[in-house]
């Protein structure tokens, strides 16, 4: 039921400089070790020998991706091979690769300043109309003039105004005769000493001058029969481009192909580069290894380097325990209850892996909450139709829907009717208040287990004073039953006496004891904040434990639930009738089901895995191959 | 905001201004060994030659001041918010500049990578995409797809005529920066739009007046390229008058048709350093004071994250005096404005 991580060794490797490539890639095809990026400052191997061959490796790695955007069918990876790429071989690689870029990057331009001339085109279309605003001889705007320089053109809606004041400086007048979305349309009208100056102001204005289109004088008929064919070349133009980028490529298809087996052989390699130091020709790593993996480990290295090397493997120390990555034993039936502890965050490595755990209680609320045969298998049934679009999705509705059957079967309902089976135990509604009860032991039997795995997980990671002291440890333990002890006496035989109080204030002052010893600041400051922790305490451990009481009322939700629907139903006639539980029946699965969904990861996240679970531990990341594309 | 958030802040801003360097104590840092400055800000491990070097304690200081702006930021919702982030992306248009201006002068990557500020959060510029172009022009087809696009057309004007200066660009990006932070300062409450437009407007004095100068002067542009290079209207250097000033032909008859009190403040100046360091104090001033007295908590955030960006850049100065060998006179000199 309970389950740990996989034991995990620490792997040194020390070796020539030569063999790292080929280790890189044994390594990799055995998926069987994490990385350790750190490295000592002071140790005497500080070289990072392939932090070059890494940066190579990204350049050709983003060049690569840049080209392959365009592929109109990606290259078939199936029989690429995964070998040790040398430097001189990437170099060469990534050269062809940066002048196949060129290419096409020069061919991009072309298609921006192509498509730049299109927006432009349009802009002309759209000025042609804006022209017949100016009031003014358009003949004469086109003809130089000795003495005077005009400019027409747009400028940025952003600029008009400083712009406008700027050019007064230089004797100059700017008139807008239209303002569109981004731009005002401008005649601008200087003298010729002044030309240059404002020419360059212009230009940082982000003026784009628009020269007066003779076609004015045309038809219009004309004018968008010349427009249109204008805009046909420049799109034309852009096929040709796109055409010739894809001629590019498939003219060095071969070397193309060649670059994605060389990027899968030379990524590992490329991720060593963070954990390999070295002097000279003497290269080390440092890494975790699943202790089953580590005679497979030898015995490929050995197969595969050239020259000696030292490879060694010890226990984690207890220093180190933090940072030792987490595996879980691979269970398919766990996968989705893994994604949702994930969600959580990744346990230490030391401590209990709660997937099982969480599993086995949050199927068991489920159906505690949502108990009905016929809503199970409706929710067996969406998770089959639905399995091929969320990985993992089938397993997990599968056992919810089990779960809320066989509870169904227990509650005699199905799809809310509640009395055409015969219960195998009760329904909910015969009597709430036991129900209520049961849920409160249900609780209190949780976070009694809840508190175990906290004193286990704190032992486990050397917190030994907490593991005892804390209100996670054992005394907290001891108080969370003397309080429940204390509950029970009162609501039951109404009685609180001695024994009650010394059962609770016992277990609560070493607590707060143990508190008063780690704070610092005045007596009164001390006083007030342990008087605040102790009701925490006490107020803590009774909304956790009324929490539970959740349980009972969304079983009793779901009775009550589907007796408002069979009322309303009772209101229509037959088809009005079979329509209104259908509808019901469906907006009980989807609301109420995703409700109770929610309510169970609620309890398990807050109530369970935020008593015994730090959540902080790292997954187990191994150095693996991996495709590029 | 509620009186809540609004006690809340004070709290965290009395705490974090605590932590500002004290006025007194800056002769004492000038004074002090190069390790025992690295060592108090937390710089220690700064490794590398010596531009590495002061790069990489320019961007942990400013690391550590982004740091704390996330958490005076966290409160703020709204336009509040929107004006802080923008103000802080200042940093971000740095970093575009070095790039461009990297891209454009032919840096390698690393080089260029090693300038740039980890804006973390803050961020919005796809870094590692702009680096890995392979030339300017991809660089700024790329800059085409983001928030900074309306950039693009003016740094391809200057990317294809190579004579143009690469400073005209730098003033886009400022103007474009400045005018965006003026704009959402006009979307605060009354209260707050007043107290902060004051401080930024001296703000904006000091940067006007300081380009102005050099633009004239030092550079020889027209008045009217002069004048369309500056970003928004100050406190006390309105457009009116900037457009006066920037037809001065000296330096002198600038600073005498300055407006109350900063021709008194400049009188008989000529050189460039004494002005900045004058002008850095009278914003600093300005600063001080929103930080102790304003009521408005968002412009005692906008003012501290004035004086935090001073004392980056005293640090800096500092610091880079200190590798270069300089003398302390030196760098006094060339701090002057945060002691004035």
């Amino acid at each position: 039921m309970i389950d740990f991580a996989v034991k995990m060794q620490h792997l040194s490797l020390t070796m020539l400089r030569d063999d790292a490539p080929t280790a890189s890639i044994e390594l990799a095809k055995l998926e069987a070790v994490h990385l350790i990026e750190s490295r000592d400052e002071d140790s005497p191997l500080d070289d990072m020998p392939a932090m070059e061959y890494q940066q190579l490796y990204q350049s050709l790695n983003s060049r690569y991706q840049k080209i392959a955007h365009y592929f109109e069918q990606p290259i078939n990876s199936d029989n690429i091979k995964s070998e040790a790429v040398s430097r001189k071989k990437l170099e060469n690689i990534s050269n062809k690769v940066k002048t196949i870029w060129g290419q096409i990057s020069v061919l991009e331009e072309e298609i921006r300043q192509s498509k730049d001339n299109i927006n432009m085109t349009h802009q002309l279309e759209s000025s042609l109309e804006r022209f017949r605003n100016l009031d003014i001889d358009l003949g004469k705007l086109a003809r130089e003039s000795q003495f005077i320089k005009i400019f027409i053109g747009t400028i940025p809606n952003n600029e008009y105004d400083q712009l406008e004041r700027a050019l007064t400086l230089a004797n100059t007048v700017m008139d807008a005769f239209h303002q569109a979305d981004i731009h005002h349309y401008v005649t601008v009208v200087t003298s010729r000493d002044q030309q240059d100056d404002v020419s360059e102001i212009l230009k940082s204005a982000g003026f784009h001058e628009i020269s007066i289109p003779q076609e004015l004088h045309q038809h219009p008929d004309i004018i968008r029969r010349n427009i249109e064919k204008q805009l046909s070349a420049y799109q034309k133009h852009v096929d040709e481009l796109t055409e010739n980028i894809n001629k590019v490529i498939s003219d060095h298809r071969d070397i193309l192909f060649e670059t994605v087996s060389i990027l899968s052989g030379a990524k590992p390699y490329s991720e060593l580069a963070n954990a390999l130091s070295g002097k000279g020709e003497l290269v080390y790593l440092e890494g975790w290894i699943p202790e089953d993996k580590m005679q497979r480990v030898n015995q490929q290295l050995q197969q595969h380097l050239h020259y000696p090397y030292l490879l060694n493997f010890r226990e984690p120390q207890q220093d180190e325990l933090l940072n030792v990555p987490f595996l879980e034993k691979s269970s398919r039936l766990l996968k989705p209850f893994r994604a949702l502890v994930g969600q959580y965050g990744i346990p230490e490595y030391s401590e209990i892996d709660p997937t099982r755990l969480f599993a086995l209680s949050y199927i068991l609320m489920f159906g505690m909450m949502f108990g009905d045969i016929g809503h199970g298998a409706v929710i067996i049934l969406a998770g089959f139709l639905l399995r091929k679009k969320l990985d993992g999705l089938f397993t997990f509705t599968a056992l919810a829907g089990i779960s809320s059957m066989i509870f169904g079967l227990l509650y005699g309902s199905l799809f809310g009717y509640e009395h055409v089976i015969h219960p195998v135990w009760m329904s909910p509604m015969e009597d709430p208040s036991h129900m209520l009860v049961l849920a409160l032991y249900w609780g209190i039997g949780f976070l009694v287990i809840a508190n175990l795995l906290s004193i286990y997980n704190l032992l486990a990671i050397g917190q030994q004073e907490q593991a005892f002291f804390s209100n996670r440890g054992v005394v907290g333990l001891v108080l969370f039953l003397g309080s429940v002890y204390a509950g029970y006496q009162y609501m039951v035989n109404n009685s609180f006496g001695i024994s009650e109080l010394t059962i609770i204030s016992v277990p609560l002052s070493v607590i707060l004891w143990k508190h008063w010893q780690h704070m610092d600041g005045s007596i009164a400051e001390k006083a007030l904040l342990i008087l605040i922790e102790g009701l925490d305490n006490m107020i803590n451990i009774l909304s956790s434990t009324l929490s539970f009481l959740r349980v009972a009322a969304f079983s009793l939700n779901h009775v009550a639930l589907a007796l408002a629907v069979f009322t309303l139903a009772g209101m229509m006639d037959t088809f009005g009738h079979i329509v209104t539980v259908i509808l019901g029946n469906i907006f009980i699965i989807v609301l109420e089901g995703g409700i109770v969904a929610i309510q169970c990861l609620r309890l398990e996240y807050y109530e369970g895995f935020s008593r015994f679970f730090s959540g902080r531990g790292r997954r187990f990341k191994p150095l693996k191959i991996e495709s590029v594309l | 905001m509620g009186s809540v958030i609004n006690s809340y802040l004070s709290s965290r801003l009395e705490v974090l201004a605590s932590r500002l360097i004290r006025l007194e104590s800056l002769p004492g840092i000038i004074e002090s060994d190069l390790e025992q400055i690295l060592k108090r800000f937390g710089c220690a491990d700064c490794d590398g030659d010596t531009d590495t070097q002061v790069f990489k304690i320019h961007r942990k200081l400013i690391g550590k001041a982004l740091q704390d702006f996330e958490i005076l930021f966290r409160p703020f919702t709204g336009v509040e918010r929107d004006l802080l982030n923008f103000a802080v992306h200042w940093y971000e248009l740095s970093n575009l500049k070095t790039l461009i201006r990297g891209k454009f002068t032919g840096k390698s990557d690393i080089a260029i990578e090693n300038e740039l500020i980890d804006l973390e959060s803050f961020a919005v510029l796809p870094l590692n995409k702009l680096l890995e172009a392979d030339d300017p022009l991809e660089m700024m087809r790329l800059l085409e797809a983001t928030p900074y696009s309306s950039i693009v057309r003016h740094a391809r004007s200057i990317y294809e005529e190579e004579g143009q200066n690469l400073f005209s660009l730098d003033a886009a990006i400022d103007r474009l920066f400045f005018n965006g932070l003026a704009q959402r300062i006009r979307f605060l409450e009354f209260i707050d739009q007043q107290q902060a437009t004051a401080l930024f407007g001296s703000f904006m004095d000091r940067l006007n007046l300081l380009w102005l100068i050099r633009y004239r002067f030092s550079y020889n542009l027209s008045p009217a390229k002069s004048y369309y290079l500056l970003a928004t209207t100050g406190k006390k250097i309105h457009s009116g008058n900037l457009m006066q000033l920037a037809k001065m032909d000296s330096l002198a008859e600038l600073i005498s048709h300055l407006p109350k009190p900063l021709n008194s403040l400049l009188e008989n100046m000529s050189n460039m350093t004494d002005i900045e360091n004058i002008m850095e104090h009278y914003v600093l001033s300005a600063a001080v004071k929103t930080l102790k007295y304003s009521p408005s908590v968002i412009s005692r955030v906008f003012a501290y994250i004035l004086i935090r960006e001073s004392e980056i850049q005293f640090l800096h100065a500092v610091i880079k005096g200190k590798y270069l060998g300089f003398d302390e006179s030196l760098i006094r000199q060339a701090t002057g404005g945060m002691q004035a």
